[in-house]
């Protein structure tokens, strides 16, 4: 993987030896099974490194080319499969989403109560395609356990590990059927939106959404091992998910009583899906990742391919929020609304890394996946770093110790 | 020490005077005994120059190696110290302070009262190792919020101007810190305060090394700082810059109580250390406890400047000092300030990690460029570094009390002045 020195790209082999403390301390602790990681300036890869173990129970390393659950860096994704519409002049960034689903039209909006007995108001307006891909939709998920809409979504049985085994169209009513969190525009909260905004983009397309992003994106991209599941001939490859013993459902704390790691198996990530869950469903590999970040980083272009416009990505990765997502949250999620980071569209941009407390540069994009995955992208830099590993539920600040480190081995100095 | 003509970097020579000029008027009029004054554009010292005497009992004049209480110029150190352990993964800049110590945990708010007899209210959040780097976390010095914590602080024996150094360690510091109220909840003010001292107690215990230990192996020696530490030893005493109390200025109590203090009103006395400065102290502050050199000083300015760069390597990656010298207030010092402060609560600055960050010039009334970055020290010396000039600065003297005259905004208006390509 590696193609050229750090030192000849402006950053510090002996530096970026500090990702590899960094990964090998979880591993040597036993807080994670294994990492893969990886770094690259300028189009050159600086860094890749796997560490620790893939499969712990049967004894297999880590290997590069692993498998992993993107989670939510899924969504970039589907991000860059609408943009695509979008460019085809499929929608505009205000069309309605009523327009293909026509039960979002006259939405009803929480107004306090509990999840059983509740009051609702009008929308001040309908929510529209730009909310689903800034995740201002008033749409929310039920793991945040913040109001009663999410609690009611529960009750009527959206549960985000059961959703890739349910119907699309039960999943599109009971979203329809709940009283929104806000009026669309109004607020900012992690949800479904990028659910629902895959299957707005399967109506559209006619195809489903698996089929389209093979078709528009991973196969433009030789994203070979990028889909929604992974097939047997790379289950070798496929990393299981680990889940951290003390944080596990009650219904399997006997079955892994007393292990740190609970290897739970493959989930939804060997099999198709019912439901293609354009917010959290695929698989990828940290090579394939970086053809995604490569492609954002060279502003749509991929070797002789212009996937999206250079504009396309300037929209994508410019801050849709009036401030930062802190400051237009519904519900404080912590690390996933955090201070200093605007909102594109299906990822986070870097506003000051002095409100963010970290390291970093404005204009930076980034994003995160449940199972403690991560990337950036840093335009101003040059610079892509991916983060894949396997653990649930995010309960390690690894992705920030991981942009530390990388930004720490940047050693260039502008001043001779 | 000069190694280029001002003109080769695009500063007038004849305009560099204007420093002396300003220097040695403040040496003719007896307002300080001496100065060394330094610039340096491009890595290039244009300009160094001694004025005036280093002692005025014995007409010693000042010399180039001559050695200054630089009081709060420690701080950027510490800072820059706290940031290599930052780099090494030991903490984020929200990472709680009790993390580290304990101690910190549940820390109360003052909420009214006597300094016998007072209210306090739990801290909305946690204190965070950000937060003592920007000078939000809370706690205070003894002498800027005098009526209601400062005789707090005098009581539980964290002041600064008393002979603690060869009594207390940071240990006993800090321990006696976490027992007092903080003055705001975390992050919701500036305040300048002891922070750094906790700040340094926070880098041995993450290191397992002291302070004097840490910045030795870890600055001093890579960055050829040979004459900073916090005391001064037998073979270099005679280097030692003696210090000043302004003519015409109060005695003050802590000053008065100092054996062999002799007041001279109107001109210059002399103010004998409160500690012995030729014994290493066991109280290691990381906020004003250092003694250094002009010289010594450009050394760390010079690689912040290149961005954490010097000729052995990389103190710092170049991300690390942009994050260090960003604004990381909400707005300027005025607007953030807890209790203004005479020459440093001002409008158009803002607040790094460890100095002060150059916002609007306009604002702030001065020559200068946004991004430009300095903290001074308490005897009136004074360092900036401006990344987009290219431009390092560095006044030294020894006079108290701080904040008295504005020799430091003089002296970065001769500088700025001085640049005419």
């Amino acid at each position: 993987m590696i193609t050229s020195k750090p030192e000849n790209v402006g950053m510090s082999s002996k530096r970026l030896e500090r990702i590899n403390e960094l990964t090998k301390g979880y591993v040597d602790r036993g807080d994670l099974a294994g990492t893969v990681t990886l770094v690259a300036r300028r189009g050159e890869v600086v860094h890749c490194q796997s560490t620790g173990m893939l499969n712990i129970e049967k004894n297999i390393p880590m290997r590069e080319d692993a498998i992993f659950g993107l989670f939510s860096m899924t969504k970039p994704i589907t991000t860059v499969a609408a943009m695509i519409l979008y460019e085809r002049g499929f929608f505009q960034l205000d069309t309605p989403v009523s327009k293909f689903i026509p039960e979002f039209k006259n939405m009803e909006v929480f107004a306090g109560g509990t999840a059983e007995d509740y009051k609702t108001v009008k929308q001040e307006r309908e929510m529209n395609m730009l909310d689903l891909l800034t995740h201002t939709s008033g749409i929310t998920y039920d793991l945040l356990f913040k109001t009663p809409v999410d609690e009611m979504y529960r009750k009527k049985g959206l549960i985000i590990n059961n959703l890739s085994k349910m119907k699309v169209e039960d999943f599109v009513q009971i979203i329809t059927q709940t009283p929104l969190l806000f009026s669309p525009g109004t607020k900012w909260n992690y949800s479904y939106s990028s659910d629902i905004l895959g299957h707005v983009l399967e109506i559209m397309a006619g195809t489903k959404l698996d089929e389209l992003i093979k078709s528009s994106v991973c196969d433009p991209l030789g994203m070979q091992d990028t889909g929604f599941y992974a097939p047997e001939e790379k289950w070798d490859r496929l990393s299981p998910f680990y889940y951290f013993g003390q944080a596990l459902p009650s219904e399997l704390r006997d079955k892994f009583q007393g292990q740190k790691l609970a290897n739970i198996g493959f989930e939804h990530t060997n099999k198709p899906s019912t439901l293609n869950s354009g917010g959290g469903g695929m698989v990828s590999t940290i090579s394939d990742y970086l053809k995604l970040a490569t492609m954002f980083l060279n502003k749509g272009r991929y070797g002789e391919k212009q996937l999206l416009s250079p504009k396309t990505i300037d929209l994508i990765t410019t801050n849709h929020l009036p401030g930062d997502i802190r400051s237009f949250n519904a519900n404080n999620l912590g690390s996933l609304s955090p201070q200093g980071y605007g909102y594109g569209m299906g990822m986070a941009v870097m506003l000051d890394p002095a409100k963010a407390n970290i390291i970093g540069t404005p204009g930076e994009y980034f994003w995160t996946g449940a199972g403690h995955t991560g990337f950036f992208v840093d335009p101003k830099e040059e610079l892509i770093a991916i983060i894949m590993t396997h653990l649930m539920p995010t309960i390690y600040k690894i992705d920030k110790q991981f942009k530390t480190a990388v930004y720490q081995s940047i050693t260039e100095s502008y001043i001779s | 020490m000069i190694t280029s003509k001002p003109e080769s970097v695009g500063l007038s020579g004849e305009r560099l005077e204007r420093i002396n000029d300003l220097t040695q008027g403040y040496i003719d009029r007896g307002d300080v005994a001496g100065t060394i004054t330094m610039v340096a554009r491009r890595n290039q010292i244009v300009h160094f120059q001694c004025n005036g005497l280093m002692d005025l009992e014995s007409s010693k004049p000042m010399q180039e190696d001559a050695i200054f209480r630089i009081y709060s110029m420690t701080k950027p150190i510490t800072a820059v110290a706290a940031m290599i352990l930052y780099e090494r993964g030991f903490f984020q800049l929200d990472t709680p302070v009790s993390t580290f110590i304990p101690a910190f945990k549940d820390l109360e708010v003052f909420d009214g009262g006597t300094p016998e007899d007072y209210k306090t209210v739990k801290a909305k959040r946690e204190m965070t190792i950000g937060h003592l780097l920007t000078q939000t976390s809370g706690l205070t010095y003894d002498f800027i919020n005098r009526k209601d914590i400062g005789p707090i602080y005098k009581n539980a024996g964290v002041e600064v101007f008393k002979d603690y150094a060869h009594q207390l360690t940071l240990k006993d510091h800090v321990d006696r810190l976490s027992k007092l109220p903080l003055v705001f909840s975390p992050g919701d003010k500036w305040n300048y305060s002891t922070a750094m001292e906790v700040v340094g107690y926070l880098i041995e215990v993450i290191s397992g090394l002291k302070l004097n230990e840490f910045l030795r192996k870890e600055i001093f020696d890579p960055l050829g700082m040979v004459d900073t530490d916090f005391y001064v030893p037998e073979e270099k005493k005679e280097r030692l810059s003696s210090y000043y109390l302004a003519p015409g200025r109060d005695v003050y109590k802590f000053i008065s109580s100092h054996k062999n203090f002799k007041h001279n009103p109107g001109t210059l006395s002399k103010i004998p250390d409160l500690e012995d400065r030729n014994k290493k102290p066991t109280l290691l502050r990381g906020g004003d406890g250092l003694l250094s050199t002009v010289s010594d000083y450009y050394k760390f300015a010079s690689t912040l400047l290149n961005n954490g760069r010097f000729s052995q390597g990389n103190l710092l990656g170049r991300k690390t000092i942009e994050l260090m010298t960003m604004n990381h207030l909400p707005g300027d010092l005025v607007s953030s300030s807890f209790a203004p402060l005479r020459g440093m609560t001002r409008p158009g600055i803002g607040f790094g990690l460890g100095f002060a960050i150059m916002l609007d010039p306009a604002k702030a009334n001065i020559l200068g460029s946004p991004g430009a970055y300095d903290w001074p020290g308490g005897a009136h010396t004074i360092w900036f570094n401006d990344p987009k000039e290219e431009l390092t600065a560095i006044l030294m003297t020894q006079v108290f009390p701080a904040g008295l005259y504005n020799i430091e905004r003089e002296f970065k208006t001769a500088v700025y002045q001085s640049i005419i390509g």
